[in-house]
């Protein structure tokens, strides 16, 4: 059988067998916690307000627009202004954000997967990341994966508190209740350079990711 | 420019020739920016030299114990669910993804950028099995129309101009009006972009790769800038990820390392647009993503490299940094290395999932200047693995006679000193009287090197002549 072969061969060309146990036994900690991370000036804050202003910085640089929005009520309203015309057909929702008053912001909604025809879906990140300027999406049933890829205009709704300095603080914030079947780490609107290496905006994905920073503003 | 690849180098040299005479190929290859803008991005990360350590330590203590993490990632990934097809080369592994292909009973397959789908023949055996591949990365694409083979690991249509995508558009997309215009990019990414967006929702397959595997949750993790490879897995009934043993990792926060370096050392970005974790199928109340989730993990002649110093070429995160500083390359593009993997990695790599004879020119086509060992982000001795190469083909006497002859008789002198002076003189003279004001533009034995250089002729006695003749014993 080739697993058999393959772990064979990787032993005799390492000129052991099987791992020791206390060797097996060091690896399987090394799986159950990761060791101090290495982590750059870049992934660092001397405190919220910092975090936050890098975040906002690298996330428009990579692209996206960013809107600030005080509390949650206020949120479909905003998407409507940003949105304008284009909100007008039927937009696709993630139903964790369902609870929301979309009809008085004059928006149709319809809470679940996305839609071929959609122009536009609205999301919830489950973090956003300073280090990088990237919102942190998990799927499951209240967050379906395709309303990320497949509109040409996204929506996300990041929880102001729940911006993290470092990837790992954002994969960690991810898998907080469990790891989701996908996270995705998202810095802008999709892109290509395969043409000449010339940067061409809304290569497969979205053409506009819209990002809304909703409450406490850190300072 | 070449047809397509069988993981077999044919005839590196006669390629190369034919590249440096082919203005269009020099034109592309002039266009590569990546070198500058990975310096930009290298110099804004001050840690950088740390993260590189860390890097090629992680990569090796993951080799290292390779087997112990391979067991606990398959186990991982069937607790999530999913299905993992080892496979000790390239022949097992298409017949994995065929099974799986047939068993879903798929007619259509949407692929993501995948290099070890390339290394594989993937598409070829997909289209003999009758099966669609459909290449969802803008670049792969268009390779895919040209029938060609990638000839840069992460921007596998570089040596394709504009108008050279339009006129495969034109000849492939026949229900759009001939006359339209496709002279600008943003054109040619929007036809693109709505000729493949109906293949998402039609395939029976997704086919992607992984820049990493993770043990402890049986994941695979994707980077794209496009977004197609999320298009791919995300619509598609099945997901199934093709990746080498090598590209595992223990933990998520083990990857996040990694991506600091990925991106920066590939195109200089901080981070690529999109990353994506991908664990297992979808779960019992999840509305969409896939139903089923395989992994094809692939052997295919990466063992072979971890018994020596050649282990270190596992370490490879696949970003292409070494072609894009190689002065080899950056001449002659990725083709004419015949293979799958060009550049100082592949001319490492290929050799032994090639086999040495097939690949024998491939360690030779190097200056040794260095820069591909020192713009690794995981610090893989690039020169020193390839001169192990070299003696290895010395000692299977896989190089031609001529250079055995030459060898053979520069051993017997160097052992005799009193000749090899003689001979040094002797050749000092000859040269002398061969040149014409202090140069030489053809030598003896060397009329490929002085075809393109001129040899300056030597000046004067010996160092050794004028060493004792200073008063200095020898």
């Amino acid at each position: 059988m080739s697993r058999e072969a393959i772990l064979g061969r990787i032993r005799a060309q390492l000129k052991r067998g099987p791992l020791e146990p206390a060797q097996a036994a060091a690896c399987d900690r090394r799986l159950a916690a990761a060791p101090a991370a290495l982590l750059p000036r870049m992934a660092q804050f001397a405190d919220r307000q910092a975090l936050t202003a890098a975040f906002c910085q690298r996330l428009t640089a990579g692209g996206a627009e960013l809107r600030r929005v005080t509390a949650w009520p206020a949120v479909p309203a905003t998407v409507a202004a940003m949105l304008g015309p284009a909100g007008r057909p039927a937009l696709g929702l993630a139903p964790a954000l369902a609870m929301l008053d979309w009809a008085a912001a004059g928006l149709t909604v319809v809470p679940g997967p996305a839609r071929p025809a959609q122009p536009a879906a609205i999301t919830k990140a489950v973090a956003g990341i300073a280090e990088t300027g990237s919102v942190v999406l998990a799927s499951g049933p209240e967050t379906p994966v395709t309303l990320n890829f497949l509109p040409d205009i996204h929506v996300v709704c990041l929880e102001a508190a729940a911006l993290v300095a470092s990837l790992e603080d954002g994969f960690g914030a991810a898998r907080a209740g469990g790891l989701p079947r996908s996270i995705t780490l998202i810095g802008g609107p999709s892109r290509t350079a395969d043409i000449e290496q010339r940067m061409v905006m809304g290569a497969h994905g979205p053409r506009r990711l819209v990002v809304l920073l909703v409450g406490d503003h850190g300072g | 420019m070449t047809g397509s690849i069988a993981d077999g180098p044919a005839d590196f040299r006669r390629a190369a020739v034919a590249a440096l005479a082919d203005p269009a190929l020099q034109q592309a290859l002039g266009r590569n920016g990546f070198a500058q803008r990975r310096a930009q991005a290298i110099a804004a990360l001050p840690e950088y030299p740390e993260l590189r350590a860390a890097a090629a330590a992680l990569k090796d203590h993951v080799l290292d114990h390779l087997d112990h993490y391979l067991e606990r990632f398959a186990a991982a990934v069937e607790a999530a669910g999913g299905v993992v097809h080892w496979c000790d080369d390239a022949e097992s592994a298409v017949a994995a993804v065929l099974g799986v292909a047939r068993a879903c009973g798929a007619r259509t397959a949407t692929k993501g950028k995948s290099m070890a789908g390339e290394e594989i023949g993937l598409n070829a055996a997909l289209e003999a099995a009758g099966i669609r591949p459909i290449e969802t990365d803008l670049g792969e694409y268009i390779i895919q129309l040209a029938h060609e083979p990638p000839s840069h690991i992460i921007a596998p249509a570089s040596h394709k101009s504009m108008a050279d995508v339009a006129g495969l558009f034109r000849a492939h997309h026949r229900d759009r009006p001939a006359e339209r215009p496709l002279d600008q990019a943003e054109i040619l990414v929007d036809e693109a972009r709505t000729i493949l967006r109906p293949a998402y929702g039609v395939a029976g397959l997704g086919i992607t790769g992984a820049n990493f595997l993770i043990a402890e949750s049986g994941s695979a993790v994707i980077v794209t800038n496009e977004g197609n490879g999320d298009l791919t897995q995300a619509l598609a009934p099945v997901h199934l990820v093709v990746a080498g043993i090598e590209k595992l990792v223990p933990r998520l926060e083990d990857a996040a390392l990694l991506l600091r370096l990925l991106a920066r050392s590939a195109t200089g970005q901080d981070l690529t647009v999109y990353t994506t974790v991908a664990s297992g199928p979808r779960r019992h109340a999840d509305p969409d993503g896939p139903a089923a989730f395989h992994v094809v993990l692939i052997d295919n002649g990466r063992t072979a490299l971890m018994g020596d110093a050649r282990k270190a070429m596992l370490r490879c995160i696949r970003c292409g940094a070494c072609l894009n500083h190689c002065p080899v390359y950056g001449q002659i593009g990725g083709h004419p290395y015949g293979a799958t993997y060009g550049g100082p990695m592949g001319q490492v790599l290929t050799p032994a999932l090639a086999g040495l004879g097939a690949a024998r020119d491939l360690p030779q086509a190097s200056t040794f200047c260095g820069r591909c060992a020192e713009v690794c982000p995981v610090a893989i001795p690039l020169p020193d693995l390839m001169r192990h190469w070299r003696d290895e083909i010395h000692q299977q006497a896989l190089d031609p006679p001529r250079h055995r002859l030459a060898l053979a008789l520069w051993l017997w002198l160097a052992r005799r000193p009193r000749f090899y002076r003689l001979a040094v003189r002797a050749a000092s003279f000859g040269l002398r009287a061969l040149a014409r004001g202090g140069c030489l533009t053809a030598a003896p034995f060397a009329g490929g090197w002085t075809r393109g250089r001129v040899l300056p002729a030597p000046t004067g006695p010996s160092f050794f002549t004028q060493y004792r003749s200073g008063g200095n014993e020898p």
